[in-house]
């Protein structure tokens, strides 16, 4: 909300009025602060000091250090732990614990206990509330962990500190739900990745369907020895030949080629007639008996 | 269309499905084909490839000859040779040679000529493949089926050859000679080659044709020693992804096609940088204003 503050004396003892927006929102709304912000955001764009989702990239900047502002912390602290993923930006758990511990409604810091072992694995977070002296608490399972598949994310470090990962996520949920506000609603990188690695936009199985349709199906050997026509004969087809609109239910079998009498041969395994192909060293049967070539022999 | 113009232009066909279309007759069919949509969407060729593609026709590659060669052996065998003859060794350098090869290209009579180490292979991979269980992918259909239909967004007249279809499943099959069948190796082949978008445009048309969504099975075969060989079915996902390639490249075929401007990359003078990993390697930090 816009307010009118007397803001400065001259030393002509001129009284200014500026009208100053004093607002959560005012570094968009009020142009002094935009430009002054928009500027710093430049700075901060074009130095070597930021994460490289912030190097050159003033508009990243400016969004961050408005955060930075809205959660009252050092703009370059801000910058340098948080993390964008797929457009949403997330802060490192040990930040977030830090502004809970600082400035959330609890008496005093978050506190951890475990239970369990391997699968039965537990963690809950917990603190006691300022105002009405309740412990409030969040549980993270590894039987969740498991569930929501955030340990599949390859060199995930629920494998290697496991314990580590299930303080900061315990912590992350107890910030969530019962001081959102302290962290502006904001989740943790940690979080963020498993979301990438876990069901959120992990790959869902597809079934083949062919396989089951044609399970019934038995095998038979299909290709067959070409039958040549001789080399002059023309081809024929054209488009009055096309068949109409809808495909014939039996295949169209070509009538066999005629194969003169001198060119005759056959298989001896099989019985097969047909004529050699023209150029072709190597001559096989439909039964692909191309092992038994001595046994080829003119009727 | 007066009489004398029907004698001399075959007519096109209706959309439907077609079997026994000779791929001459098939080629000269002014639809809109995949190969064409393919060059629309590969971001490193332009609108003008596309034209030149259309105008030309394709450059045939001796892969893409092995291709088809293999494909009508396996699918057509009892009409293989009335469109290939098999040339026979010859050494072309010298004079005997030379004139046996006149000789046989004459007797050859326009078919399309195989070399004799192409056709050993490919009897080989016709040995491979006879018994396997991917043979289920090629039984009991039809093959070479030329479909035709009308786009419903850009109302542009599409064509598609199948290189087997089966009714009753119903299901499309591609054959397709790779380096590389392993399920890894393939599934890049399936986007770096557009196998993708092939099978996207082939399952639009016939859904449009006969409300069916088909299944699209790829029997991909290796085409060096030992010849080895797998079948896929290309995931919903892949083929979802297929569709909306396909279409994207059909509403840019059918903008140069209305405008009848077949553009180039770009008509202005554009910055151009290496790539960041060529910049930095070189000492160049590409994040420095």
């Amino acid at each position: 909300m816009a307010e009118t503050t007397d803001l400065t004396k001259t030393e002509s003892q001129k009284i200014q009025t500026i009208s100053v927006d004093n607002s959560s929102f005012s570094s968009y709304l009020d142009t002094a602060k935009f430009n002054q912000m928009y500027r710093v955001a430049n700075l901060f764009a074009a130095s070597d000091l930021v994460p490289e989702h912030y190097r050159n990239k003033p508009a990243n900047c400016f969004l961050a250090l408005q955060m930075a502002t809205r959660l009252e912390i050092e703009p370059m602290m801000f910058i340098q732990n948080s993390y964008i993923v797929r457009g949403k930006p997330g802060l490192q758990a040990v930040v977030m614990i830090a502004l809970v511990n600082s400035r959330g409604p609890f008496t005093g810091p978050i506190q951890w206990s475990f239970k369990g072992e391997g699968n039965t694995r537990s963690c809950t977070a917990y603190a006691t509330h300022k105002v009405t002296r309740q412990v409030c608490e969040a549980t993270v399972t590894w039987e969740m962990v498991k569930k929501e598949g955030w340990h599949e994310k390859p060199g995930s470090k629920w494998l290697s500190m496991p314990d580590l990962m299930l303080q900061y996520r315990s912590a992350a949920f107890l910030a969530r739900l019962y001081c959102p506000e302290v962290i502006l609603g904001l989740p943790t990188v940690e979080e963020l990745e498993d979301i990438e690695a876990g069901t959120g936009h992990k790959p869902v199985e597809q079934t083949g369907r062919i396989e089951e349709r044609l399970a019934k199906k038995p095998i038979e050997s299909k290709i067959v020895q070409p039958a040549p026509e001789p080399p002059t004969a023309p081809i024929e087809t054209n488009l009055d030949a096309v068949d109409a609109v809808d495909v014939p239910t039996d295949p169209v079998d070509k009538p066999p080629t005629q194969i003169p009498e001198n060119e005759r041969y056959y298989c001896q395994e099989c019985g097969e007639t047909f004529a050699k192909p023209m150029g072709l060293a190597k001559d096989m049967c439909s039964k692909l008996h191309k092992n038994i070539i001595d046994r080829w022999a003119k009727p | 269309m007066d009489k004398q113009e029907s004698k001399t232009t075959p007519a096109l066909p209706e959309p439907g499905l077609y079997h026994n279309v000779r791929m001459e007759e098939y080629q000269a069919w002014p639809f809109v084909n995949n190969s064409v949509l393919k060059i629309l969407s590969d971001e490193r060729r332009c609108p003008a490839h596309a034209k030149y593609y259309l105008d030309h026709g394709r450059e045939d590659t001796p892969a893409l000859k092995f291709g088809r060669a293999m494909d009508a052996y396996i699918l057509e065998p009892q009409r293989f040779f009335e469109r290939y003859a098999v040339c026979p060794k010859c050494d072309r350098r010298t004079k005997e040679g030379k004139q046996a090869y006149l000789e046989f290209e004459a007797a050859a009579s326009g078919k399309e000529i195989l070399q004799e180490e192409d056709m050993e292979k490919i009897i080989q991979i016709a040995e491979s493949v006879s018994n396997s269980q991917a043979m289920r992918l090629i039984q009991g259909g039809q093959s070479q089926i030329c479909a035709v239909w009308q786009d419903k967004e850009t109302g542009l007249m599409c064509k598609a050859r199948y290189d087997y279809y089966q009714k009753d499943i119903p299901m499309i099959t591609d054959l397709k000679s790779t380096s590389d069948c392993s399920p890894e190796g393939f599934a890049l082949d399936v986007f770096k080659y557009g196998y993708f978008q092939q099978a996207g445009f082939y399952c639009l048309g016939h859904e449009a044709l006969t409300g069916e969504e088909p299944l699209f099975a790829i029997f991909a075969i290796e085409k060096e020693p030992p010849f080895v060989h797998a079948s896929y079915e290309l995931g919903a996902r892949t083929i979802e992804a297929g569709k909306n390639a396909a279409r994207q490249a059909l509403r840019k075929y059918k903008q140069c096609l209305d405008s009848g401007h077949w553009p180039m990359y770009s008509d202005k003078i554009v910055l151009l940088d290496m790539p960041v990993f060529a910049q930095q390697k070189f000492g160049i930090n590409p994040y420095q204003v």
